[in-house]
């Protein structure tokens, strides 16, 4: 018996950002982000309390992933960082913290939203000029011809997640294999339009890390009857190939949700067996030696091949089909009805067997120059396992953005410093005739100038977290953290590495009142900076926020439909 | 000084939790490192060779278990909470690899959240804790590889000082030509192996081996060698103890002495089995492998079933037989035309046939690395559907043996190395407790041999580490937070001999442990070996695992570093306004 129920009539709330809820739970919001954020940041646990699998983690995309919100403003804001890192893979936090500190000083300074709005994207456009231009101090360019940046590139972005739980051998051999795999991927003599190569990462539990390597080709389980004497068997290379996408299970699935009418005495299993068989006799036929397929093979078809010496591997996944598909030159085969076409047929080199922990491998090395490669990675347990497969997938990603802009910026808090520094320096002496120009008040542009630099700022800041004090230089505006235990022995260098400390280096707590000076452009340091960011990710990061802010300030209604 | 400037950021934990609409929050006041060391705490009673059984008892189903590991009792566990889930995944990952060690791991657990978590109230920063732990694990690391003592020494020591037990002693006889011939070829001791060979031929054989890691378990650990006996007799093997041809078969009733080791596959048998078994015995029978279930509805595993079927017919006279009943027939014809005397079935086996089958031996539920071993020693080829047996997938060789008035059939070809013990108790509650101190002594004896060397156990290896860590404290260091942190974890071992010893009886209390151990460092400072907390009830050497030692200590530790970097729990699925959770904030 069905209810009906009268329709609610929809809720609205009115100034959104004036409710106290919602404010609490946008600090909430950016509290979570800003403790996750950098080599100290600390991790959260998510599960769903019914004995759910538990996820640690301080990444940005696995915990937005993971949490729901209930306001409509923190979806649009998760979604917008997730739709970030989904294509740059990094400075999600980053993003997330500048976004929801300008939104809240804008809120604190109790600033027009139209003024704000005007002020922030005029203050962003001078970022984008200045990290853009050639007198970027914070901006270093990747020199190619040694992998050195990219390894730094890479090793930043592991330091920056501790739930990977490396140490500091550990994190140089996983920075190493990303940048070998990034290297893998870069096709080479390959004519005409060339795309890049994948990396397919496997992950094995309760091996130590230095047991993690990166090889050419496609690693796949070994096949359940498969024996190294089969391979034996087979001979040297190379061998042809078959790839079937649909499913080989024999089943009738694909017939949808319907009701089907089958008169006795006929057994549809059988005659789909029967075809299944007759697709195997013609692979046979064809001098086909390695048999694969996307979705699962019927145990007899399986069986049939292999008496006829044919290598069967079922189940490849959907995320292997395109490696696949490249490393054997293959088409996918998509119909087990009409004999497969001569073109369809694909090559491998070889095949060779690798074992590690508990996992038999068969790696399937490529005919032709293809870039695909396999990063097998171990640790010790697999919540730790889980995050460092997210983070190295992430790192190689951002290695090869690297390459449309071969620029890296400034990490360790240093570009945020400097970026603030610079955006309230220039707008000091141009204050009045800018304000104008945008139609604003003169001392709103200002207050919008400090809100936006004390925003960036309150991202440098959230690298700390356990208490202690963080300090800007009054020379070239880089972040420091004060050194307790006063090493004599190694110099202090600042955030990121490039500047070293000397004694007539004023410095100054950064959360305190600011200073206005101009950044000192550093030249000839021997320095390397030894924390790198992501330029492209950050340039991104930054422009979406300020957008970002911006529009969820000027939100003045929120209609819910309850029913 | 520095506290107060570390005071804030201790509060920082203690601050209240924050919450979500269908996500929640809880930012905890190191609840975390309070938790892991609570639910340690329930196991300490199995630390050491006398283990304290425990009952759960389920309070809805009212029913009791009797559990003696960790594994086991975090199984039966309701843990909600991340931690408890974060620990069973710890100790469910040492588990699945060695089988031992998981005591000591989730003491240890417990004892270094303590530690991280008297480190957080004397205001000493997460990273600094982390970083100093961690060096005092890596020292005590290097404390076991300096202090590790080839098993080849081991056996001899125990030879030279001990006689062996009469339980043990046809043991040893049967063992007697067994030596390591595998362990020979070690580089880690291929230079006095050789001349140790010459003076001792004897020596050189698990039995000792086999005796210092028992840890409490000798019944199970003469099972183990029996059981090493009887597949080194089979020559295709190049391994001396082979875990994957090792298999249990628990027999409740018969007295735990009854307990014993056979050649080939053991299982037990409903009494129409029993009388085919009979029928059978003594012949050369032929064998067909069935992967999946043996019956007329079963399909492979992606064999997706249309939904809305109808059978259809145009005639008025349906036959008479059903379709199973078909299927019956044709399995049946086909086991007779091949003459299949065994079939051995991963899945279940249909009862009708299970009925039919009076010349053939259907054994249902059988292990896939069990009929993996049939199929090499046999050339039977496993086959999903019995429809698709033929000539080639037929293996040959196998001959059936009924085990003594038990109703239990043992399964054998001449060549396999596949053991069954058979393990029997009058309690059965006891037997699954019987089963899983098998395993633990078959993995602890191959990683011995694996390993090829052993840690002074009974806690000389802990007191070691508490020396080394004293040592390394003495050394001029940039850091004065480093000390504290490696005292108390130098006290956290302390903890560790000192349960180890009130377990094992050897002291009456923590304190007269406490100076005992006092003692021993005192000695050992004097120049005197570091002897063993306490001894085996016969006087002789305990050892332990390298591998599954230092794993398990890294696993323990890493598990408390995830936990104190921890910050926030997150809840996902809760909605707004159900006040189950206190201090929950909505996000």
């Amino acid at each position: 018996m069905s209810r009906i129920c009268k329709k609610k009539p929809a809720v609205c709330t009115d100034e959104p950002l004036s409710n106290s809820g919602i404010c609490q739970k946008i600090a909430l919001m950016r509290n979570i982000l800003s403790t996750a954020y950098g080599p100290t940041g600390r991790l959260k646990q998510i599960h769903n309390n019914v004995g759910g699998h538990v996820l640690t983690t301080s990444t940005s995309t696995a915990l937005l992933k993971r949490v729901d919100m209930s306001e409509p403003l923190l979806k649009l804001i998760s979604t917008s960082v997730q739709h970030h890192t989904a294509r740059y893979s990094d400075c999600g936090l980053f993003m997330g913290i500048f976004m929801l500190r300008l939104i809240e000083n804008t809120q604190k300074y109790n600033l027009r939203t139209v003024a704000a709005a005007k002020s922030y994207k005029r203050l962003v456009e001078e970022c984008n000029m200045y990290l853009k231009g050639d007198s970027c101090g914070c901006k270093v360019s990747v020199d190619f011809s040694s992998c050195d940046s990219l390894v730094a590139l890479a090793h930043s972005m592991i330091t920056s997640k501790p739930a990977c739980m490396l140490n500091s051998r550990e994190t140089q051999h996983i920075s190493s294999l990303i940048a070998q795999a990034f290297l893998y991927s870069i096709p080479c003599n390959s004519p005409g339009v060339s795309c890049f190569g994948s990396t397919v990462t496997i992950g094995i539990e309760g091996q130590s890390v230095s047991d993690s390597s990166v090889f050419p080709g496609l690693l796949v389980d070994v096949p359940e009857m498969l024996q190294p004497a089969d391979l034996k068997r087979l001979g040297s290379g190379p061998f042809k190939v078959v790839l079937f996408n649909v499913s080989l299970s024999g089943d009738i699935s694909e017939v949808g949700d319907v009701t089907l009418e089958i008169h006795t005495g006929v057994d549809p299993e059988l005659d789909h067996l029967q075809q299944l068989l007759k697709l195997g006799e013609h692979v046979v036929k064809d001098k086909v030696n390695l048999f694969a397929c996307q979705k699962v093979v019927h145990p007899v078809l399986q069986h049939y091949l292999r008496e006829h010496g044919v290598v069967v591997i079922e189940r490849l996944g959907l995320a292997l089909m395109e490696p696949f598909i490249q490393i054997t030159g293959a088409q996918a085969v998509a119909s087990l009805c009409s004999p497969v076409p001569a073109e369809a047929y694909g090559l491998v080199r070889g095949f060779c067997f690798h074992s590690c922990g508990s996992r038999q491998l068969l790696q399937l090395l490529p005919s032709k120059d293809s870039a695909i490669s396999t990063m097998i990675l171990c640790h010790r347990n697999e919540t730790m396992l889980e995050e460092l497969k997210m983070t190295c997938q992430r790192a190689e990603h951002v290695l090869r953005l690297t390459l449309r802009e071969p620029y890296a910026l400034l990490g360790g808090g240093c570009t945020e410093t400097l970026l603030a520094t610079h955006i309230t320096h220039m707008n000091q002496s141009t204050a009045t005739t800018t304000a104008a120009a945008l139609g604003v008040s003169h001392s709103e542009f200002l207050m919008a100038v400090e809100a936006f630099c004390s925003s960036l700022h309150a991202v440098a800041l959230s690298l700390e977290h356990d208490g202690q004090d963080c300090l800007i230089d009054l020379t070239y505006a880089h972040r420091w953290v004060p050194d307790i235990y006063s090493q004599t022995s190694a110099k202090q260098t600042c955030g990121c590495g490039l500047v070293e400390d000397r004694s007539d280096l004023e410095k100054t707590p950064l959360n305190t009142a600011c200073h206005t000076f101009s950044p000192v452009f550093l030249k000839n340091t021997n320095n390397q900076p030894r924390i790198l960011d992501s330029f492209s990710a950050k340039l991104n990061a930054l422009n979406v926020a300020v957008e970002m802010a911006n529009f969820v300030l000027d939100v003045k209604y929120i209609i819910k439909d309850i029913n | 000084m520095r506290i107060s400037e570390y005071g804030p950021s201790c509060k920082q934990y203690s601050s209240a939790l924050k919450m979500s609409g269908n996500a929640t929050v809880a930012q905890r006041l190191h609840i975390g490192l309070q938790q892991l060391e609570a639910i340690s705490s329930s196991t300490r009673a199995f630390l050491g060779p006398n283990k304290r059984l425990k009952f759960i008892q389920d309070e809805d189903a009212g029913d009791a278990v009797l559990v003696g590991t960790c594994p086991r009792l975090l199984e039966h566990m309701e843990l909600d909470g991340s931690i408890g889930q974060l620990l069973h995944e710890t100790v469910r990952a040492q588990q699945k690899v060695f089988h031992s060690g998981t005591g000591a791991l989730m003491f240890l657990a417990g004892v270094w959240s303590r530690v991280a978590l008297e480190c957080l109230n004397r205001g000493i920063s997460v990273s600094d804790i982390k970083t100093a732990m961690s060096k005092g694990l890596e020292v005590c690391l290097e404390a076991c590889k300096q202090s590790a003592v080839s098993v080849q020494e081991v056996s001899c020591e125990r030879l030279k000082e001990h006689k062996p037990s009469p339980a043990l002693k046809s043991e040893l006889q049967d063992l007697h030509n067994l030596r390591l011939t595998t362990l020979k070829h070690s580089r880690h001791f291929s230079s006095h192996d050789a001349q140790a060979e010459n003076t001792k031929p004897a020596l050189n054989d698990v039995t000792g081996i086999a005796e210092a890691i028992s840890h409490g378990c000798q019944a199970s650990m003469r099972l183990v060698l029996k059981a090493c006996k009887l597949q080194s007799k089979t020559k295709a093997q190049n391994r001396f103890l082979d875990i994957q041809k090792l298999v249990t078969c628990s027999i409740p009733g018969p007295s735990e002495e009854h307990s014993h080791v056979l050649h080939g596959y053991v299982t037990l048998l409903s009494v129409e089995q029993a009388s085919v078994v009979q029928r059978l015995q003594g012949q050369a029978l032929n064998i067909a492998l069935v992967n999946g279930d043996l019956c007329e509805k079963y399909r492979h595993v992606g064999f997706n079933r249309p939904a809305n079927v109808m059978h259809i017919t145009d005639r008025a006279n349906m036959p008479s037989v059903s379709l199973e009943e078909r299927w019956i027939e044709n399995a049946l014809k086909i086991l007779h035309e091949f003459s299949i005397g065994v079939v051995l079935v991963s899945g279940v086996v249909d009862v009708k046939l299970k009925e039919r089958c009076s010349s053939v031996l259907v054994i249902e539920g059988v292990k896939s690395t069990v009929l993996k071993d049939f199929s090499t020693c046999t050339g039977a080829v496993p086959v999903s559907y019995i429809t698709q047996l033929d000539r080639r997938c037929v293996g040959r060789g196998v001959k059936v043996s009924r085990c003594g008035e038990n109703e239990s059939v043992s399964i054998a070809t001449a060549s396999t190395s596949l053991v069954t013990a058979v393990i029997t108790s009058s309690v059965p509650a006891k037997l699954q407790i019987l089963e899983d101190e098998f395993w633990s002594c078959a993995h602890r004896l191959h990683q011995a041999l694996t390993d090829g060397k052993l840690l002074r156990g009974a806690g000389a290896t802990e007191l070691l580490c508490i020396h080394q860590l004293q040592q390394y404290k003495r050394r001029e260091t940039e850091n004065p937070q480093e000390n504290v942190v490696l005292e108390l974890m130098a006290e956290a071992w302390m903890d560790y001999i000192s349960t180890l010893m009130l377990n094992s009886g050897s002291v009456a209390s923590k304190a007269e442990a406490w100076t005992a151990v006092a003692h021993q460092m005192r000695l050992y400072k004097d120049g005197e070996p570091i002897l063993q907390a306490f001894r085996d009830t016969d006087g002789v050497g305990v050892y332990d695992n390298v591998t599954v030692k230092t794993e398990a200590w890294r696993r323990a530790l890493d598990l408390v570093f995830l936990v104190l970097q921890s910050d926030t729990e997150i809840i996902t699925g809760v909605s707004e306004g159900e006040h189950v959770y206190n201090k929950l904030m909505y996000l």
